[in-house]
């Protein structure tokens, strides 16, 4: 995988980790943006545009590992690689973009489901580059 | 409907915010708070509509002469599903006292009735996950 998130700035408590379940076959990096995949708490890679957000992964885990629960930061600053022909503007929200670990620029029925918002961009960037954004798994808006 | 259970404490020992309560009414450690009032005054929440204010933090009674209270506002708690569908990666809303079901378009544009997200799928009247984050 590629692009994952780095120039991490934990916020809150730590980054407000918070604890999910993975397939024990899962191999993610530190940084891997992830989606809560199914029920109950189970998350997975991002791989594909409005996904669910769960966080960034905080721990490395690999398909050998025999883990199957890892912590997501979910309050933090981080950079995060804008998909191709897209630009996220200074101060709009994001959502996983259409290639693992990118982000595009949220929907209007995205930010309705808050939950597949990544956080809000810190910075104006497009096509491919790394721009901050700031992380806050759950919040209202 | 269960109180919430809280199972994780986020932010800064779950950020709780005080409210104003009236001194007469017994409010269990763990009832979904509604903002009931102005200035700032927080009662249990009983239907949907209701601008949640968090999870109450301690116990109250109708004796104890109590008019602040601290409610939870960032936390992971268990709560108990309502009448309605309660799916995993969408924001939830009072639906009754102590329980939660999926909001609605207008409830979300309404952003003060969200509760959170729920991280997993339960049937009516049973508890799941839920991540609060005001």
């Amino acid at each position: 995988m590629a692009d994952e998130a780095v120039n991490i700035t934990l916020l809150g408590n730590q980054g407000d980790p918070v604890e999910y379940i993975i397939a024990t076959g899962d191999a993610a990096a530190v940084g891997t943006l992830m989606q809560i995949s199914s029920s109950p708490k189970t998350i997975s890679a991002t791989d594909g545009a409005s996904q669910i957000f769960a966080g960034i992964l905080a721990e490395e885990k690999t398909a050998t590992d025999g883990k199957t629960k890892v912590a997501c930061w979910t309050h933090c600053l981080a950079d995060l690689t804008c998909g191709a022909a897209e630009t996220m503007v200074l101060g709009g929200t994001v959502m996983t973009g259409a290639v693992a670990n990118e982000v595009d620029v949220a929907t209007d029925s995205t930010v309705e489901g808050q939950a597949m918002v990544v956080g809000i961009a810190q910075e104006t960037v497009g096509n491919n580059g790394t721009g901050t954004v700031l992380i806050n798994v759950g919040k209202r808006r | 409907m269960a109180v919430a259970t809280i199972t994780t404490l986020l932010g800064n020992q779950g950020d709780p915010v005080e409210y104003t309560v009236a001194a007469g009414t017994a409010i269990p450690k763990g009832t979904l708070m509604k903002i009931s009032s102005s200035p700032q005054t927080a009662a249990a929440a009983t239907a949907d509509g209701d601008f949640f204010a968090g999870i109450a933090a301690t116990e109250k009674t109708t004796t104890d002469g109590v008019t602040k209270m601290s409610c939870i506002t960032h936390c992971i708690a268990e709560m108990t599903a309502g009448t309605g569908a309660t799916t995993f990666g969408q924001p939830q809303k009072i639906s009754a006292a102590n329980a939660v079901i999926d909001a609605d378009d207008d409830t979300v544009a309404k952003a003060a009735e969200v509760v959170g997200l729920s991280l997993e799928t339960v049937a009516d009247g049973d508890a799941g996950a839920v991540l609060v984050n005001l």
